[in-house]
């Protein structure tokens, strides 16, 4: 009696279904005071509908055979609609991908060669000056270029 | 009930042979399936419909059955699952219902939109007192014999979550036949 109610505590207590579970599997199943609060197999079918009390009257085939004619049908044309739905979306997703590649190509030139053009621009654009000599000695050049002008000023000196 | 190898005989022959074929598996496990809807359903027409669904999935997904497995239990797991499909169509329709009886004006409201009350096979007082789950396993352990381990892959939990559902519904049923017993004797 004892053991009985100190079970029911635990479960109480710890309402989780896994040591409910266990609970009955470990106390509940075997006590015979336990199992004397609990249906009984004929009491329960007291309330259920068994499979004698609908047999007789029971006939889903005839039903059935209809569903299953045009279920099969209604199945075959529905996976053909997908299959074509589905190669449809992957034609559309393949063409935007190549879309997006090609764009990026596209870009990609774009810019590599603005780059280079710009480069090259500055390459001619840009003021040299190999060597200068004052005497026929080599002398030190200070090149000046103000911002936003173009003019540009060449201060030469002879080394010491 | 029915041999592991005559059942698995009926599965090999009415699966993977014509429709017509098909029909020895209705006509076999129409009853015990029916059975069971009307156990959880608790109205006749959406039993009905519940088998009537379940055997088309198994006809139409018969390949991906594995003919190692239990042929009963594949249906009543497939059952299972449309039963569960109906009582959540029957909560949103009583949800619009009874929005629909709050928004419309007393006028208005003749014909009711609620179905006929149908036939309820267990007392509806215990109907309510179960749940969904409970019931099923209370079926299949009464009906079928099933342990908590084979009741536990129908309604896809552990064997010992199987084990509460089936412990609770016979508590239940008890208690209320303990109560009906008290009322009999106080009238």
């Amino acid at each position: 009696m004892w053991r009985c109610r100190l079970v029911d505590l635990m479960d109480r207590l710890v309402p989780l279904k896994a040591w409910r579970g266990y609970l009955i599997v470990r106390h509940r199943e075997r006590c015979p005071r336990c199992l004397a609060r609990l249906a009984s197999r004929e009491e329960a079918l007291r309330f259920l509908v068994r499979s004698e009390d609908v047999a007789p009257s029971l006939n889903l085939w005839p039903r059935l055979r209809r569903a299953l004619a045009g279920g099969t049908r209604a199945t075959e044309s529905a996976a053909a609609v997908s299959s074509f739905v589905w190669r449809r979306a992957f034609a559309a997703a393949g063409a935007i991908l190549l879309a997006i590649f090609g764009l990026w190509l596209l870009r990609s030139g774009i810019s590599v060669r603005t780059d280079r053009t710009a480069a090259e621009a500055s390459q001619d654009s840009r003021f040299k000056l190999n060597y200068i000599r004052i005497g026929g000695e080599p002398a030190t050049a200070y090149i000046y270029q103000s911002k936003g002008t173009d003019m540009i000023v060449v201060w030469a000196e002879r080394n010491p | 009930m029915m041999e592991l190898a005559e059942e698995r005989d009926l599965a090999e022959r009415g699966l993977l042979g014509e429709a017509e074929e098909f029909k020895k598996i209705v006509d076999a496990f129409s009853p015990p399936l029916l059975a069971l809807a009307l156990n959880i359903l608790g109205n006749r027409e959406d039993a009905e419909d519940a088998c009537q669904e379940t055997f088309l999935r198994a006809y139409l997904h018969r390949d991906s059955f594995d003919l190692e497995r239990s042929l009963r239990n594949w249906l009543m797991t497939i059952l299972y699952r449309r039963c569960l499909d109906h009582l959540k169509k029957r909560k949103r329709f009583k949800i619009f219902f009874n929005r629909a009886a709050w928004e419309c004006p007393e006028s208005v409201r003749g014909n009711s939109l609620e179905p006929a009350p149908g036939p309820n096979l267990l007392p509806p007082r215990l109907l309510d007192l179960l749940s969904p789950r409970e019931r099923t396993a209370l079926s299949l352990w009464a009906n079928e014999g099933y342990r908590a381990e084979e009741i536990a892959r129908i309604i896809d939990c552990s064997a010992s979550t199987a084990r509460v559902y089936l412990f609770n519904a016979r508590k239940k049923i008890k208690a209320f036949l303990e109560k009906d017993n008290v009322a009999m004797q106080t009238r």
